[in-house]
């Protein structure tokens, strides 16, 4: 009879079987499994932050040389533009007044403000699949998984989906399985949807889920409907480029292009505590 | 024990290309597996054994930035391209992109069959033919490059000190 020799390959499958069950088990009975290998993560961020400020000083240095001229014609421009922004800032300041002084008549709660937590960017998702940031704060700076994330300008980045000592990672919106309500910024039409992380053609990701005779354009802006307890209300998420029929003629189905574009992204912030509903 | 530090060395400068400079520079969504690279480069040099280490301890470090299925999926990678080793003429530039181009296939497969946020988001189709089969021609094409680089980096650590004799 012949002798069983255990192999390493043995030694591997079994292994894989192990971590697999285990992983599987804990997941399905909902068990927070302990991650020893986390502090990894607290261990690379200071090469990541260096990497970027390498980076980020030698773009400076190029835009310098290759984009001298631009300055000067830009510079221009914005002198321009602020002028114009601080005539329409004015009106604006009187408009919020006029605002707050019919809120006060009709007996509205005051829209609150988001106690927002900025962040760098120091790192993507380390493959092709997921849509991630790692940005550089954590658990010592207060943030918790499901914390909305945005721009400065308030576009929809994405959500905390792990965090760590100093550093966590965020699944952005285009990331396959992220789901979020919208809502069709437009007043004559309101029309609720599912925003999704599926991808269509180029660049554009699902809408899905507006009823048959919503009144839905292309074009049309598409923020957070606050249907969700982890998103406010009224974060810009893209806008629609293409429309079509889905689930048999039952529902409309668009294309949504996002305002923001991954690699792009430099800083974020991170929505913390709670946000109050304005009416 | 030189080899094992040149390893992780290795690595350590991987997760930082991987997570912080590729990203910037890749072409739309697009950019190699490092780690994929190195485990099956690792493998094809030094063997099964080494290999599967190897694709443990990458599959480990690209978990921590990604998908969540690497530390099983790379060991495998590591091993099975560790059987070729001593099958092929290892000055080879030919089989090494081929092996690598078959294994980024397989990894990709294997991560959108245990991914349910894949599986139930992305078509099939679209799995393959937008992130599988463009990410395996891409890991190929670095191979060429990273392959020779390892090669040598392996044949270095490798060497004995002038002088010493055992």
């Amino acid at each position: 009879m012949r002798r069983y020799k255990l192999q390493y390959w043995h030694l591997g499958i079994i292994a894989i079987a192990l971590v697999l069950l285990v992983s599987w088990g804990a997941n399905y009975l909902e068990i927070p499994m302990p991650r020893p290998f986390n502090f990894l993560h607290t261990v690379t961020a200071p090469f990541h932050r260096s990497v970027n400020w390498v980076g980020d000083r030698i773009g400076n240095v190029r835009a310098f040389f290759t984009q001298y001229r631009d300055f000067h014609e830009d510079r221009a421009y914005f002198e321009g533009r602020i002028a114009e922004l601080e005539r329409e800032l004015s009106h604006a300041q009187e408009a919020l007044q006029e605002n707050q002084r019919l809120r006060e008549l009709l007996k509205f709660e005051q829209r609150e403000n988001f106690e927002t937590l900025g962040a760098s960017v120091i790192g993507f998702g380390s493959d092709n699949w997921s849509q991630t940031l790692i940005i550089d704060r954590g658990r010592r700076d207060g943030l918790s998984p499901r914390q909305p994330v945005i721009t400065g300008n308030g576009f929809l980045v994405g959500q905390v989906q792990e965090v760590f000592s100093s550093t966590a990672r965020v699944s952005m919106i285009t990331s396959p399985g992220f789901a979020v309500g919208g809502i069709v910024k437009r007043e004559e039409s309101r029309a609720l949807g599912m925003v999704r992380g599926t991808p269509l053609e180029e660049g554009l990701f699902v809408m899905d889920n507006f009823s048959w005779d919503a009144d839905v354009r292309i074009e049309d802006e598409i923020i957070t409907s606050g249907m969700s307890q982890y998103f406010p209300k009224g974060l810009a998420i893209g806008t629609i480029h293409t429309l079509k029929e889905g689930d048999y003629g039952l529902t409309q189905k668009a294309g949504i292009k996002p305002f923001i574009y991954g690699e792009t992204i430099e800083e974020v912030l991170i929505i913390l505590g709670e946000w109050g509903e304005t009416e | 024990m030189k080899g094992i530090v040149g390893k992780g060395l290795v690595l350590l400068l991987i997760v930082i290309a991987q997570v912080s400079i590729l990203p910037r520079m890749s072409l739309g969504n697009l950019q190699p597996d490092l780690f994929l690279i190195a485990a099956c480069c690792w493998g094809l040099i030094k063997g099964s054994r080494i290999g599967m280490g190897a694709g443990f301890a990458a599959g480990l470090l690209q978990d921590l930035y990604g998908t969540g299925s690497n530390i099983f999926i790379k060991p495998a990678i590591g091993y099975i391209s560790g059987r070729f080793e001593g099958k092929i003429f290892k000055e080879s530039i030919v089989f090494p992109p081929m092996i690598i181009f078959g294994a980024s296939i397989f990894s990709g497969i294997i991560t959108y069959l245990v991914h349910e946020e894949f599986l139930f988001n992305l078509s099939f189709g679209y799995a393959l033919g937008e992130i599988v089969i463009p990410g395996a021609v891409v890991n190929a094409a670095l191979t060429i490059v990273a392959y020779p680089f390892l090669l040598w980096l392996e044949r270095k650590l490798e060497e004995r000190p002038r002088g010493v004799y055992h």
